[in-house]
């Protein structure tokens, strides 16, 4: 018989078996006598909730308080090494207030502080919302530690229920109706419940959840619980609806299939809630409260704290009066401690940058002439063309550096510009002198010779190819946004904006209407060229490499346009000049 | 501080360079120009620039016109009295003219007269001591007459120094041809065959009687038309040397003229142009003489005027001098005052 014969035969004879339950099988497998024992212990009790315990924990304020106070100025020490592994080569020996001068840190820690206060916010107010979960899972379902268990034991469970509390709306413990309503939610036969364990509770959870009364949800964390702690508590859990839900539920999310949708407490989650769901495999979290499990979604990274943080384990003798602000500091202290480390990252420095540099610099500079008639005859242009030739000039400036990032900056200063420009022009009929030294010999009677050194002047007359270097010389005010990028070692950057003509003067020699060439002092006044050429537009890359820590060399290639004429309207011609060159320069670091 | 001080130091740097630089310039020569023409020449050609002078520094000239069929006797002033027989002047082929004559007379009365005429009182090389000379040319119809044989001119004239009194007549000799401009560079002084003295007269002013004012000179009996003078050969017993004049190279033979103008004496000596040492010199100028050193030169259209004091002609005898530019009027002026 093949195996696949067999497999038949076997399910055709037993398909339709029924085989009863051994009595007492259950209890066995649900550790009865544990039950039993505890039944015995705690089944007449009843914990009062002291009056007014619910209204300092639903209270919002002094919890709020404490948690502000707790977080307001609390910062995450940054691990050792970290800032070297972010940013090995740094060494931040700036002085002043670290705050000012990293106030993108600063906003960090405030995002990150308001961020804790927030959720603390949230979870205590999504708490107290659901008062009769989350208080309650605040009040009983701590026993993570061990020390709690036995008080977990005091717990009135009457009838196998679990700990019920009692409706939050009410604050009241549990009495009368809530009791019964708890019968009503515990009311599934034992059976029943177990035998449909592994089966899609889906109007189980819907009746607890819907149940006027609160909806028992442990928040009972098992991962957090104690090995022993969570012994005990699973008989109870799985005898109880809602705990019975969550293991149901959690079992569901064991064993669900990929499509398959979770339901739970009413709520549907979607694929990506049920993997991250199965991810945490924590039945807890399933129990959640649909806000809880709303607000999930946004908190993913998060989401291991947070279910660890909602099972703060708290002492049970707050039930006996003991729960006073200092129990909810301690609370919150184990609260807080039972958070991971939130780790607010280190601030990212990029986005602020509060360096202020100096730059020096000089450039060789190409000046482009453009040239456009307005009255000169066409002999003055080819003249003026002829005689005219531009060179190589330079710009020498400071200006100040300022970091709005690590990519942007501003930069502005002052500079001095000077445009070179050949002028050669010939001039007739000029003497040149040269000093000589004249050697004769003279006989003045044969015989008698006499060699006469004697130094005169020798003149010459001609013509003299002149060369005037021009100098058109301004004092501009550069303003320039620029962005930068790179690593620390090199980086490359563009800079735009414009230039600000402050004062502009020339001197050498220009060509009149009568083509004689008639010089241009310093200083005077002349009919030709403006003393302010107004505005010019900048563009330019730089480069710039590290040479140490607060010393930087680069190189900017870039072009200069003016916008205006150098030449007053009353000029023969319109003249205006386009500028490029190099930059290269130092830029210092002024916050060290 | 050190940062401070390295970024001081290189923003100074970087003004270096707006340091003014020199400027340049390309000089060329113009090829033809008289002053770049710094070469000497061998033989001064007849268009040398020197010529240019005579046209320019010649005295003004006397013209008057006579009858010569009468004896006649032309006063100019009391200093000068220039008298003709009747018959005198003939024309080359020996005819007597009719009519009037016109007499053209240029008369040398002091040492800058001689520069500007371009005689210097020189007798081969031998140096003259002169009391005046005359250019007296007479012209019938444009054609010069000459004196007849035996004829004679008797010029009675003033002099501006103390009368001397051992003149003699001595004749100019032109060049052959006469040149008809510029620089005569073969004249020379020749003593006349009558080596006897010129007569020296002294008498009142004419402006009057009772000025006091008495005029010394020189009555001369000429026997040849143009050049003639009243001079005598210097103390030839004294030692003599050659004196060089050395000017610069733009200061040729053929645009410069050279003269020795003696302060105590009326003598004037034209330092010719040596080639060979590019240099002027002259010849037997008496060791100790008191001289000045005057040169003409003429380039282009520019006149430059050198002097030169020589107080005492010695074992010095190189004379450097520098012209400089003047106008005509000033160079007038210096030569009428020596």
């Amino acid at each position: 018989m093949l195996d696949n014969e067999f497999d038949n035969f076997v399910n055709g004879k037993l398909k339709d078996h029924a085989a009863p339950v051994p009595a007492g099988l259950w209890d066995k497998v649900a550790d009865a006598q544990f039950d039993s024992f505890f039944n015995g212990k705690i089944k007449d009790k009843e914990a009062p909730v002291p009056p007014g315990l619910w209204e300092k924990i639903t209270d919002p304020s002094p919890f709020d308080n404490f948690v502000s106070g707790k977080l307001k100025d609390y910062t995450a020490p940054v691990p050792v090494g970290l800032w070297e592994k972010v940013r090995p080569q740094e060494k931040d020996d700036r002085k002043g207030f670290a705050w000012f001068r990293n106030p993108g840190m600063a906003i960090a820690i405030l995002a990150g502080l308001l961020l804790a206060g927030s959720l603390g916010d949230y979870l205590y107010t999504t708490s107290g919302n659901n008062t009769n979960t989350g208080s309650a899972n605040k009040a009983i379902t701590k026993p993570s530690q061990k020390e709690h268990t036995n008080e977990n034991v005091k717990l009135s469970r009457p009838n196998n229920q679990p700990a019920v509390i009692s409706d939050p709306s009410a604050k009241e413990p549990l009495h009368g109706d809530q009791k019964a309503n708890t019968d009503a939610i515990t009311g599934i036969p034992k059976k029943e419940e177990k035998a449909t364990s592994n089966e899609a509770s889906a109007n189980s959870p819907a009746t607890s959840s819907q149940a006027s009364t609160a909806p028992i949800t442990p928040h009972v964390n098992p991962s957090a619980l104690g090995t022993e702690s969570a012994a005990l508590l699973r008989p109870a859990l799985r005898n109880k609806s809602s705990f019975s839900l969550e293991s149901k539920n959690n079992s569901v999310i064991n064993g669900l299939p990929g499509n398959s949708a979770i339901v739970v407490n009413g709520n549907r989650f979607s694929d990506r809630e049920k993997n991250l769901l199965q991810a945490n495999s924590n039945p807890i979290l399933i129990n959640k409260s649909t806000t809880e499990e709303k607000s999930f979604e946004f908190i993913e990274p998060y989401h291991t704290n947070l279910l660890t943080a909602v099972t703060i384990p708290t002492g049970l003798n707050r039930f006996d009066g003991l729960l006073t602000l200092s129990d909810k500091q301690l609370m919150a202290g184990k609260h807080t401690s039972q958070f991971r480390n939130v780790v607010i990252c280190p601030t990212d420095r990029k986005s602020r940058n509060t360096d202020l540099q100096l730059e020096i610099y000089t450039s060789p500079d190409f000046a482009f002439r453009s040239v456009k008639n307005n009255t000169a005859s066409q002999q003055y242009l080819l003249r003026k063309d002829s005689s005219e030739s531009m060179r190589v000039g330079f710009t020498a400036g400071i200006r100040l550096v300022k970091h709005i990032t690590d990519n942007i900056l501003v930069k502005a200063g002052v500079q001095y510009s000077q445009m070179n420009q050949k002028y050669v022009y010939r001039t007739e009929n000029e003497v040149k002198t040269i000093t000589v030294v004249s050697v004769r010999t003279i006989i003045r009677a044969p015989g008698d010779t006499v060699i006469v050194r004697d130094t005169s002047i020798l003149q010459q007359i001609g013509y003299k190819n002149n060369t005037v270097i021009n100098r058109f010389r301004s004092f501009d005010i550069p303003v320039t946004v620029g962005y930068q990028f790179g690593d620390e070692d090199l980086k490359i950057g563009i800079n735009a904006g414009v230039i600000l003509n402050v004062s502009s003067w020339y001197q050498g020699v220009l060509l009149d209407s009568s083509l004689a060439t008639v010089p241009i002092a310093k200083g005077n006044a002349n009919m030709v060229y403006k003393s302010n050429i107004g505005l010019g537009l900048y563009g330019g890359i730089s480069i710039v490499k590290k040479l140490g820590e607060d010393l930087h060399i680069f190189a900017e290639p870039y072009i200069r346009y003016n916008l205006s004429n150098m030449t007053t309207p009353q000029a023969s011609y319109n003249q205006k000049f386009c500028l490029g060159g190099i930059s290269v320069g130092l830029r210092f670091n002024l916050n060290r | 501080m050190k940062k401070i001080v390295f970024m001081l130091g290189c923003f100074s740097m970087l003004f270096l360079t707006a340091c003014k630089k020199e400027l340049s310039d390309n000089f060329i020569t113009y090829t033809n120009h008289p002053l770049n023409d710094t070469a000497w020449a061998r033989n001064v050609s007849g268009n040398a620039s020197i010529h240019e002078l005579t046209e320019l520094l010649l005295p003004a000239n006397l013209v008057d016109s006579f009858e010569i069929a009468r004896d006649t006797t032309l006063k100019y002033g009391d200093s000068l009295e220039i008298s003709f027989t009747a018959g005198s002047c003939v024309s080359t082929s020996g005819a007597v003219p009719t009519g009037k004559i016109k007499l053209e007379l240029v008369r040398l009365k002091n040492k800058g007269d001689y520069i500007k005429a371009f005689r210097p009182t020189t007798s081969s090389s031998n140096l003259l001591e002169t009391g005046g000379a005359f250019f007296i040319r007479v012209t019938k119809a444009g054609k010069d007459l000459v004196l007849a044989p035996g004829a004679t001119i008797k010029i009675r004239f003033s002099d501006t120094e103390d009368t001397k009194n051992n003149l003699q007549v001595f004749n100019g000799t032109e060049n052959n041809p006469i040149p008809t401009s510029g620089i005569d560079t073969a004249f020379t002084w020749n003593r006349d065959a009558d080596t006897s003295l010129i007569k020296t007269f002294q008498k009142s002013s004419n402006q009057g009687p009772g000025t006091g004012l008495l005029i010394k000179g020189y009555e001369m009996i000429v026997k040849n038309l143009r050049w003639t003078a009243a001079e005598r050969f210097i103390d030839s017993t004294r030692p003599k040397t050659k004196i060089t004049t050395i000017l610069p190279l733009n200061f040729t033979n053929k645009n410069t003229v050279v003269f020795a103008v003696f302060a105590d004496q009326k003598t004037v000596v034209n330092l010719r142009g040596d080639y060979p040492s590019r240099s002027f010199a002259a010849r037997n100028i008496p060791v100790g003489s008191k001289l000045k050193i005057v040169t003409i030169s003429r380039i282009g259209n520019d006149l430059y005027l050198g002097t030169k004091d020589v107080t005492d002609v010695g074992s010095v005898t190189a004379y450097s001098v520098t012209p400089v530019n003047k106008p005509l009027k000033d160079i007038l002026v210096f030569l009428n005052s020596l």
